[in-house]
């Protein structure tokens, strides 16, 4: 048991990678189904194993640390670690990708050999940047996951694969282009200080060095550095134009996997290293968070209340939903914190579902456009159940998981001190967070009304003749939906199943900011625009 | 021993073939483990007053050179006397064993006598070469008795450093010329009737290569980039019924030849000013020279950065690069865009880290124009390129942008980084380089169009493809990622006042990542090109021998492209070391006081 504790979070990031390397050698079998039995089954396999730190069994989680050296002469070490955040993503990444293999079982039909792996690989990217705890090794696993998700767009993907796939990787690779520069900056302020020379890049040797005698405008013009790569792939409106394209051209299990982790790459991000690592530069940019993160919300459900498309209509909703997140990162509070967390989990479980709903239909008709559709509740009843049921736990509906976490995320933010007013453009704006979070509730009544506005195109009215004979779902189909379903419902009734994985920890990265903001309420009342002072005077921490 | 033991016994029908073949092998044989039982038995030096001229200037330190001479020679002669073409194959097994044997001794010095200590590593054959090649001291027969000392009471400036740099850089250059070696023999044979000379006129090249590594005089630099050059030249004109290919090597040559007379002038200038053509002179020299001759020590500048800049295919002067490579031979391509590069780079650390650390000026930001243009323009251009070879040399010109930061800089770290890149961009320049020249053998194309679908037909080869385009635009986990990690942030790390240059370099990589994906693309996603399309589904049996080595070629740049990042810790200690011993060489001629200048302490280390 001590090699399993020791060695845990090393097997759970290899093991994806063995798996992607065996794949090819799989026999195709006289179905030509074996390598889809054996994609399920490994991604079973990575479920299971993950779902080991569960319950603790392999040692308290926190307490999962992994540290060797690497390349000690540039202070890159080779660490992994788990704290309550990042295992929660573990569980949602290993269990949306054993969704996502079964809903492949009938969505992808080439190339079987070539996708496992891709997919496998993608796995690893994604466990790693969830489990690094150097920034190095953190960086070189975003960046790995570009080339797998690439191809499995351009190879899998619609009509316009190609310029969708090389969209996402230029839109993603401009944006690292940033947390390098970020990266570098912290890199170096921790050499100058000469702090443990071996491990410059460990996150806690960076976070010693930050709150060592780093000046408020370097860490400022760090955050946002950082803050524009994880923006682009949250994405944060205007940096969100490759996300419809990318979801549309994608096969519906990678559209899953898009929607459902690849996203909350950007949101961990945010709050593990933006927020994290630099509380004072989080606390001078809280109000034009805030300001983005209802942009983000209101703007992209008026888009999506317009759109033809009916995948393009979810990605939208999913951008929409993912604002919520940035609004409880900006509220700087415990409980704001803790429901952005729970919404990233909850957005992961609901829009995974929304997409595979849309796929169920995409694979009986071809279309996508709504326009196409009408009066299939009577001909696809279990599908109609479905897309209902998710439809109403992503609009909202109390006792879905969806309405826990945005409860969670609306009242952090509509208590929260982060900021009591912000002067935009002089006078003419005068916004406090309780205003902005007012506005961010409009979002929630735009979702409901694109969604039932939707659900009535699609399902009610008159159906084409063309579809008269359209099958309904079939069992791997009804396996994956009613999975989720049921821990839409699960989660949503009883929240601290999953909070309490990670409440200690986030709860934990909160308590810095309510430290700052007692300090700041002992003080005068800040009169000037935060940002705009800290760049113009270089003012360094208290 | 029975003749029909040797491998290329099968080829061979003439009874002086054997002979010949025979004797190869043993001189071959007989330098490598003759050296090694040299330098265990220490004694023996003693009887001999060769061998003691030998080992007090440690002439041994060109052991491998001496390899390549001889393999040279022995070539020449057996292609002098080959009957038939099927005879003459055989120069490719003696070529490239003797470069293996080359590298094995490179390696034989760097176990055994490096770790002897500096001192012992100091090639001390400057005038006392020279002194003893004077014809009344070869008649007095002196140098057969034993009484006679060479060993040198002061030491002279040497014109060859056999430090650890250079020992690390003919590693690189010998081991890559050995992949060069491994995919050429079908391309050459397939293409030229003459192919012997061939790989004889390739072993040139690397011959003035490998003495460009360590050169440390301005003669010496200029006799072997000759060399490396007119080897070049003919190289590159090989294909004599191919009007591209002599069209390539025209432009190669007159392009090439007015650099060389640019650098030449250069060098004569430097001669005027200070008197003397060895380097730690020049350096200590060219540090004094007074106010009103910094002119000429501008011109001077100027005149060596761009020959140099030339020779590396730098922007602007890289007009020649991308017309050369797409008519030469494809395994010349190869060489030029790797091998002939490392050896410049080479010329250029050394020439930076002694000549130009001495003179005040602005060189750095000539150094930076160049980068950045090479930067841009190389990675912008390459993303209109239609046929793969020009696609490559684009991004050559593009990475010789992100190697020129390390010179920019000139910090030990970002030398060391540099030396770093160059060893990745060995193995994956040269196995994309391996695979471009399989294809063409298969199909006879290089245009990017002909490699949709290749997975299809080739999977090994289009995976290969894939990672080495990968480590080119910089993708982890291969090597290519962490050879650009390390050198920005060294440059970064250098000071403020780089971090644009940084900046650009992030930039246009970003963009390079489009056109090397887009190769990535058609080979794995499109459907089959017509090319790819006529393969046959399976390597044809008949010609195991041809591609058997071009697939040990690709296999080990594989390995070194996956693993060099891994291994990252070791290969950065070993050029680290190499970097700080040539620096701390040069800084020693900077301080030294005028008189000691010919009397270098021994505890200089």
């Amino acid at each position: 048991m001590n090699f399993l504790t020791e060695h845990y979070l090393t097997i759970l990031i290899v093991l994806p990678l063995i798996l992607a390397a065996i794949v090819p050698l799989v026999p195709e079998g006289a179905d030509g189904k074996n390598v889809h039995r054996f994609g399920i089954f490994g991604a079973g396999l990575l479920f299971l194993y993950s779902a080991l730190a569960w319950n603790g069994s392999v040692g308290p989680m926190g307490k999962l640390e992994k540290m060797a050296a690497w390349i000690p002469d540039l202070g890159i070490t080779f660490s992994l670690g788990a704290d309550g955040l990042s295992m929660t993503l573990v569980f949602l990444t290993t269990f949306l990708l054993l969704m996502a293999t079964v809903a492949s079982w009938t969505t992808i039909e080439k190339r079987l050999k070539l996708y496992y792996s891709m997919l496998f690989i993608l796995t690893t990217a994604v466990l790693g940047v969830f489990l690094a705890r150097d920034l190095f090794l953190f960086f070189l696993f975003w960046e790995l996951e570009l080339i797998p998700m690439y191809l499995l767009i351009a190879i899998w993907g619609g009509p316009r694969r190609d310029y969708a796939a090389i969209k996402f990787v230029l839109y993603t690779l401009f944006g690292s282009v940033f947390l390098v520069a970020g990266v570098l900056a912290l890199y170096f302020h921790a050499r100058t200080l000469g702090l443990n020379p071996a491990a410059l890049f460990h996150f806690s040797t960076i976070q010693a060095a930050i709150s060592h005698n780093m000046s408020l405008t370097t860490q400022v013009l760090i955050f946002i550095a950082m803050f524009i790569t994880f923006a682009v792939k949250l994405p944060v409106v205007p940096l969100h134009t490759w996300l419809p394209d990318a979801h549309v051209e994608a096969p519906t299990p990678i559209s899953m996997l898009l929607a459902g982790i690849l996203l909350k790459m950007g949101s961990y991000g945010m709050l593990q290293l933006c927020f994290g690592f630099l509380p004072e530069a989080g606390q001078v940019l809280a109000p034009y968070i805030a300001l983005l993160a209802v942009i983000n919300i209101v703007y992209t459900a008026g888009v999506a209340l317009v759109q033809t498309d009916l995948k393009k209509l979810i990605a939208y909703s999913s951008v929409s939903h993912m604002g919520f997140v940035l609004l409880g990162l900006a509220a700087l509070n415990a409980i704001g914190f803790n429901g952005a967390t729970f919404v990233m989990f909850a957005h992961g479980l609901v829009s995974a579902a929304l997409f595979m709903c849309v796929g169920t239909l995409y694979v009986r008709t071809h279309s996508r456009q709504i326009a196409d559709y009408g009066g299939f509740a009577s001909q696809t009843p279990i599908i109609f159940y479905f897309f209902l049921f998710m439809s109403m736990a992503s609009l909202g509906l109390p006792l879905l998981v969806s309405f826990a976490s945005e409860t969670m995320v609306f009242y952090g933010a509509f208590i929260s001190q982060a900021f009591q007013q912000i002067n935009l453009f002089g006078n003419v704006l005068d916004w406090n967070i309780q205003g902005v979070t007012f506005v961010a509730g409009l979002g929630v009544v735009i979702g409901a009304a694109y969604l039932l506005w939707m659900i009535k195109r699609v399902f009610f009215g008159t159906i084409q003749e063309r579809w008269n004979r359209l099958p309904d779902a079939t069992s791997s189909e009804v396996f994956v939906l009613a999975t989720l379903a049921l821990l839409v419902i699960a989660f949503g009734v009883y929240p601290q199943w999953i909070t309490r994985h990670f409440e200690p920890d986030v709860t934990g990265l909160a308590t810095r900011y309510e430290q700052l903001q007692a300090q700041k309420s002992a003080m005068a009342p800040m009169s000037e625009l935060p940002l705009l002072s800290a760049i113009s005077t270089g003012a360094h921490k208290e | 021993m029975s003749i029909k033991m040797l491998p290329f016994s099968r080829r061979s029908d003439s009874g002086a073939m054997k002979i010949e073949s025979l004797l190869g092998m043993v001189v071959i044989a007989l330098l490598v483990f003759g050296s090694g039982w040299i330098i265990a038995n220490p004694g023996l030096w003693q009887q001999i007053a060769v061998l003691r001229f030998v080992q007090e200037t440690n002439l041994m330190l060109l052991a491998p050179e001496a390899i390549i001479l001889m393999v040279i020679l022995v070539s020449v002669l057996h292609v002098s006397f080959a009957k038939n073409p099927a005879e003459r194959q055989f120069t490719w097994w003696l070529t490239a064993m003797g470069v293996f044997a080359a590298f094995i001794c490179l390696m034989l010095h760097f176990i055994l006598i490096y770790p002897q200590g500096p001192d012992y590593v100091q090639l001390t054959l400057g005038q006392k070469l020279v002194a003893a090649l004077r014809l009344d001291f070869l008649r007095s027969g002196e140098w057969l008795s034993s009484t006679v000392s060479f060993s040198p009471n002061t030491r002279e400036f040497p014109m060859f450093q056999a430090d650890l740099f250079s020992l690390v850089v003919r590693m690189l250059l010998t081991f890559g010329t050995f992949l060069v070696l491994l995919f050429t023999r079908t391309f050459v044979e397939k293409r030229s009737e003459v192919p012997g000379e061939f790989y004889i006129i390739l072993l040139s090249a690397l011959f003035g290569g490998m003495l460009l590594s360590g050169a440390a005089d301005l003669i010496m630099v200029f006799v072997c980039l000759e060399t490396l050059s007119i080897s070049s030249y003919i190289l590159v004109a090989y294909l004599r019924g191919n009007v591209l290919s002599a069209e390539a090597g025209l432009k190669y040559l007159l392009y090439g030849g007015m650099a060389t007379a640019i650098l030449l002038f250069g060098f004569s200038i430097v001669y005027g000013l200070a008197g003397s053509t060895s380097f730690p002179q020049l350096a200590f020299a060219l540090a004094r020279v007074p106010e009103e001759q910094l002119m000429l020590v501008a011109i001077m500048t100027v005149m060596i950065v761009g020959g140099i800049a030339f020779k590396l295919s730098a922007a602007p002067f890289h007009m020649w690069a991308p017309d050369v490579y797409e008519g030469a031979p494809t395994p010349v391509v190869a060489f030029l865009s790797v091998i002939s590069k490392i050896a410049g780079f080479a010329l250029a650390l050394r020439l930076f880290t002694t000549l130009f650390l001495a003179i005040p000026g602005a060189w750095f930001g000539l150094l930076a124009v160049l980068s950045v243009l090479s930067m841009i323009l190389g990675n912008v251009v390459a993303l209109t390129q239609r046929n793969i070879k020009r696609l490559l040399a684009y991004s050559t010109v593009a990475h010789v942008g992100y190697l020129l930061l390390g010179l920019v800089v000139l910090t030990p770290e970002g030398m060391s980084s540099l030396l770093y890149y160059l060893a990745t961009y060995l193995f994956m320049n040269l196995g994309a380089f391996a695979v471009v020249t399989c294809f063409e053998n298969a199909t006879g194309r290089d245009d990017i169009a002909a490699y949709a679908g290749l997975v299809r037909k080739r999977p090994l080869l289009a995976l290969t493809f894939t990672v080495m385009l990968l480590s080119l635009a910089g993708i982890p986990i291969t090597a290519g990622f962490f050879g650009k990690f390390f050198l920005f942030q060294a440059v970064a790390a250098a000071g403020d006042q780089y971090l644009w240059l940084v900046i650009i370099a992030l930039l246009t990589s970003t963009i390079s990542l489009y056109y090397y994906l887009n190769v990535v693309r058609l080979m794995v996603i499109a459907e089959p090109s017509d090319a790819v399309a006529a393969m046959p589904d399976t390597e044809p049996q008949g010609a195991p021998m041809s591609v058997r080595p071009a697939m040990l070629a690709m296999l080990v740049c594989m390995i070194g492209t996956l693993l060099l990042g891994f291994a990252a810790q070791p290969a950065m200690t070993l050029s680290q070391q190499a970097i700080l011993e040539m620096v701390k060489g040069s800084a020693y001629a900077l301080k030294a006081p005028e008189g000691s200048l010919s009397q270098v302490p021994a505890d200089r280390h």
